[in-house]
């Protein structure tokens, strides 16, 4: 238990692609306030994407004043931490003055970095040393885009923060690098957790282009009187590690434990199980299946990912659905008897992340017959999601040699979501709790933060110690199972590979339009 | 002069009246009933075919005064079981009865598909005579044992108007009870489903006269006394044979709810593998008309819309509205491609387990780009059984499409681009109708019903495809195509595993 008070107040501060969040959390895990404030964002050119680096962190300041403005007594507040979406941070002169562009995190413009860097290390092995493969968003393509594209710039250039740590030493804290993070930037080597010096000499980089490697939850500094006038916060207040945003949102939904897993449900879905040690079989390079070091210290996740998820379901509802309202839409799909009449769909409206990446993937309906009606057609859809979720599920637990997945934590559920909970329930044939945190990410760094603080002895006791409400959606009935069980294993797990060389035709005839960004 | 044709279809029939040039000047229908006694049964009162005829020929009005002779057009497959005094023994049993899928498959076993196929030119299915008749001989033992005479429904018609018991080959064939070299009836098919060779009227040319009118029907008919009435065809041959392809070496793709191939031929041409229909002709081959004629069939074509808007976008939006919604579309869909098995499929494939799919989603895809792959996927189909007709039978010199569906745009620019070749538009209207009455005209004045539809028949300005459409199709096609089997490979057993079966 916590040696601290119980009236401690923790800020966690959400810097993400869409807003910018904070909020307060009492040790319990209690919100005493949410402020949020919607991101800018420009796209010069087709395929880029930033956001200014000062807006961001007016906007950060902003949103934490409004937060703090909200507590009666801010001088309670012992802690902040930190988090942010993936690929993305600031280059920074010696004064810390930003030097370049805030690259968004789904910005695509390293083509020509991408291809010197793979020249150099080999892609495979890239998969095999950091836990994801080669792809235009690293981190690392990045800056070789900025040393290949702004020499005078690159010369000013002292070091690199992501954009959690910069905020964070924008408020006093030290120069600091997060390892969840550090694993998006494709010169980590997971095993080690420490700089990978091969791949950094790929990358014309050096060590300490980065800020200090950190764990999650360890205290980088304190609030400083800059940090404290720009924001509200009290001078000293600690100042926490925390890191890549679908991390700390599953540390949020105590997804730490070996085998822990977390299905966060959005325009996209991120399927995490928590791990011991990183999967040393270099097999898993071969499917879509990342991996990563946890923001839970020495802890590692392995992650699979539905690109277009909720994506499906607003698709089908203005292709098939007569844009009628997604809740009708699910209510008559509720009396569909589950296998959807044999009708059954494909979500690889964008892209394909499962069994492997694959940007040349297409999506599909098939068993069509003349009596298959909307209703069948929006279950199938909501079925090939949870099929497309037992792939992620059934890779990570035969790579990681856990007994299959039995409890799902699920985020971003909402009670209009719940007959495809209940889907992945049948499908997946585990638990799943739908968790009332509507707020993970930010909550997950307010966690952090009380790990720096003292106000946790360690990540295990911040779990243990914020209670979360949820409801829990069980399996359906033992046919039901059995019906999913087979569609998933004579037919659903095949379609990829059957239909991957009639997708790659198609999209050599129909180039997928890109549209930018998730 | 003017000719009546009378098309005795499923829903209605038609009478129509034609002058000597072919020109239609009176026109009316009469809709009957379909009865579904129990499941999978399709009923007709054969009654109720008289009171329609006689009643959609008191519509014609003062048109009925120069009529010189009358031609029949029929429903095909059909059974009307008579007794001993020509009395109905049972409601007629149409194509659409399914009741006789157990014994199809009795008599696919115990004689074999092939050797089926062999004999009568096409497999056998649910509906056709044959089959019912077997059907018939096991559940309705007290109706088998009155039998003396059965008819085909026009056949039946025929009978009341003049007295006279006749049949003919093109409706004929489609009984499954005649031999495809002969144009007769099959001793070896009859002896297969043990009939009695007694019971089937005599075949004669389509255009013979099969009698005159009777005098109380030509009185309450509103008709000159004593009028010919020719032997007549299957609605399905008549409507070919208007278009004007016998005798101009064309083949028909005919667009309605499903799609059909339709070509004639001077040999009784057989695909082995049964994946179509060859059967007699309503032609005369002693004259050097071909005798035969090969139709594919797809199961869905214009159905696929009314699937599409009826069941899947739930709108209330008429069929051309969705299809000028979709010429906003380009040829090829944006890369979506329809398998449109929605309920099977017969030509090329006879896999009745196949399902439909939409494949190459991406989220730019919306309804309208459905509306036009469904229109793609299905003419790929048609293009299929086009293939199949052709390899069978030559290269055919001309395509000739029809149906109403032309109207649209996206259909004309579909068919042209994955037929590849320009396709001619037929104007004839009514066509069952009109083979009816051309054949009419033929028995009373003996020239070839095939040179008088030459004459009669009338067509738009080919519809000439565009070379990048062409091209383009044809990538997609390939894909299609390929996507059959593996949609195959991963579907098949799924629905039966599972008992996956709709409400």
């Amino acid at each position: 238990m916590s040696t601290h008070t119980p009236d401690a107040i923790l800020l966690g501060l959400d810097v993400g692609t869409t807003n910018v969040k904070a909020v307060a959390i009492d040790p319990s895990g209690n919100q005493l306030a949410l402020a949020s404030r919607p991101q800018a964002i420009a796209y010069p050119r087709p395929g880029w994407a930033e956001h200014d680096p000062e807006a961001v962190w007016t906007l950060a300041c902003e949103v934490l004043r409004d937060a703090i403005g909200q507590i009666a007594n801010s001088s309670r507040i012992v802690g902040i931490a930190v988090t942010s979406m993936g690929e993305a941070g600031v280059t920074l002169d010696r004064d810390g003055q930003p030097t370049g562009p805030l690259i968004a995190w789904f910005d695509r413009r390293t083509g020509q970095q991408v291809a010197r860097f793979s020249a150099q290390a080999d892609d495979r092995r890239l998969h095999a040393i950091t836990g994801s493969p080669m792809q235009p968003i690293l981190t690392a393509a990045k800056l070789m885009w900025l040393q290949d594209n702004d020499p005078v710039a690159w010369n000013r250039t002292e070091r690199f923060l992501n954009v959690s740590a910069w905020i964070a030493h924008r408020l006093g804290a030290d120069p600091a690098q997060d390892m969840s993070l550090a694993s998006r930037t494709g010169l980590f080597e997971l095993s080690t957790r420490r700089w990978h010096p091969e791949l950094l000499a790929a990358a014309n980089l050096r060590e300490n282009h980065f800020g200090s490697l950190s764990e999650g939850g360890t205290r980088i500094g304190s609030v400083s009187r800059f940090g404290s006038e720009a924001t509200g916060l009290p001078i000293g207040a600690a100042i926490g590690m925390a890191g890549h945003d679908h991390v700390v949102g599953a540390f949020a939904a105590g997804a730490i434990g070996r085998g822990d897993a977390a299905d966060s449900i959005g325009t996209a879905e991120g399927l995490l199980v928590a791990l011991d040690a990183p999967i040393a079989d270099p097999a898993i390079c071969e499917t879509g299946i990342t991996q990563g070091a946890h923001v839970a210290p020495g802890r590692y996740y392995a992650l699979g990912a539905v690109y277009s998820a909720g994506a499906s379901i607003a698709w089908a509802q203005r292709a098939i659905g007569s844009n009628r309202p997604v809740s009708d839409l699910i209510a008559e799909a509720g009396h569909i008897p589950a296998g959807s009449y044999g009708v059954m769909f494909v979500p690889h409206l964008q892209l394909a992340m499962l069994p492997h990446l694959d940007l040349e993937a297409r999506g599909a309906f098939i068993g069509l017959s003349t009596d298959t009606k909307t209703a069948a057609t929006f279950r199938a859809v909501l079925e090939g999601l949870a099929f497309e979720g037992r792939i992620a599920w059934d890779l990570i637990a035969r790579f990681a040699e856990l007994d299959r997945i039995t409890d799902v934590r699920v985020l971003g559920g909402t009670a209009q979501s719940d007959l495809l909970v209940a889907i992945k329930a049948s499908v997946a044939n585990a638990q799943h709790h739908v968790l009332q945190l509507e707020q993970a990410t930010a909550v997950g760094a307010a966690m952090l933060a009380g790990m720096a603080a003292g106000v946790y002895r360690d990540a295990d006791d911040a779990v243990t110690q914020v209670h979360t409400q949820s409801r829990v959606i069980e399996p359906g009935p033992a046919d039901e199972i059995a019906t999913y069980e087979t569609m998933y294993s004579t037919v659903y797990r095949n379609l990829y590979g059957a239909l991957r060389p009639l997708s790659h035709s198609l999209t050599r005839l129909f180039p997928i339009e890109s549209s930018g960004h998730a | 002069m003017t000719w009546l044709g009378l098309d005795l279809g499923t829903s209605s029939v038609k009478a129509l009246v034609v002058s000597d040039e072919g020109m239609v000047l009176a026109s009316a229908t009469e809709s009957y009933p379909t009865l579904q006694p129990e499941a999978g049964a399709s009923e007709q009162d054969p009654a109720a075919w008289l009171r329609a005829t006689i009643r959609a020929v008191q519509g014609l009005d003062e048109h009925r005064s120069s009529i010189q002779a009358i031609g029949l057009s029929g429903q095909m497959h059909g059974t009307v079981c008579l007794g001993v005094d020509r009395n109905v023994l049972h409601p007629a049993i149409i194509w659409s009865d399914v009741r006789g899928a157990a014994a199809l498959e009795r008599l696919n076993t115990a004689i074999g598909h092939e050797a089926i196929v062999d004999e009568i030119g096409s497999p056998l299915a649910t509906g056709f005579q044959a089959v019912t008749l077997a059907w018939l001989r096991d559940a309705k033992p007290e109706v088998w044992n009155a039998i003396r005479t059965v008819l085909l429904p026009k056949d039946w018609l025929r009978l009341q108007l003049t007295g006279e018991l006749q049949s003919e080959p093109s409706d004929g064939a489609s009984t499954g009870l005649q031999a495809v070299r002969t144009r007769d009836w099959s001793p070896k098919m009859i002896g297969w489903i043990e009939a009695d060779d007694s019971w089937f009227a005599p075949v004669h040319a389509s255009n013979a006269s099969a009698g005159s009118l009777l005098p109380t029907l030509a009185a309450e008919m509103g008709l000159p006394d004593a009028i010919p009435v020719v032997a007549g065809g299957g609605d399905a041959p008549l409507a070919a044979l208007a278009t004007g392809i016998a005798s101009r070496d064309a083949v028909l793709l005919t667009l309605s709810s499903g799609a059909q191939v339709t070509r004639f031929a001077t040999t009784p041409l057989v695909d082995a593998a049964g994946r179509m229909h060859t059967f007699g002709s309503p032609l005369n081959p002693e004259v050097g008309e071909p005798g035969w004629y090969l139709m594919g069939a797809t199961m869905v074509a214009g159905s696929a819309l009314h699937w599409l808007r009826d069941a899947v976008l739930e709108t209330s939006r008429s069929i051309p509205d969705l299809l000028a919604a979709a010429e906003s579309v380009p040829a090829g869909s944006d890369g979506l491609i329809f398998l449109p098995y929605l309920a099977g499929e017969r030509t090329p494939l006879m896999d009745p387990l196949a399902r439909g799919a939409f494949f190459g989603l991406t989220a730019d895809h919306t309804w309208r780009h459905m509306v036009r792959a469904i229109v793609e996927g299905a003419v790929f189909a048609l293009r299929d059984a086009l293939d199949l007709v052709e390899a069978v039978s030559g290269p055919a010199g001309d395509v000739v499409v029809a149906g109403g569906a032309l109207r649209s745009p996206v259909w004309q620019q579909s068919v042209s681009a994955i037929v590849g070749r320009p396709v001619t538009p037929s104007r004839v209207v009514d066509q069952s109708a009109m083979g009816a009455a051309l054949l009419a005209a033929s028995g009373l004045t003996g020239v070839p019903a095939s040179t008088i539809a030459t004459a009669w028949a009338a067509f738009d300005d080919p519809i000439v495809p565009d070379a990048r459409a062409i091209d383009r199709m044809a990538e997609l096609r390939t894909i299609y195509a390929t996507l059959y089997d593996r949609h195959r490979e991963q579907f098949p057993t799924l629905a039966s595993t599972l008992g996956l079966v709709t409400d």
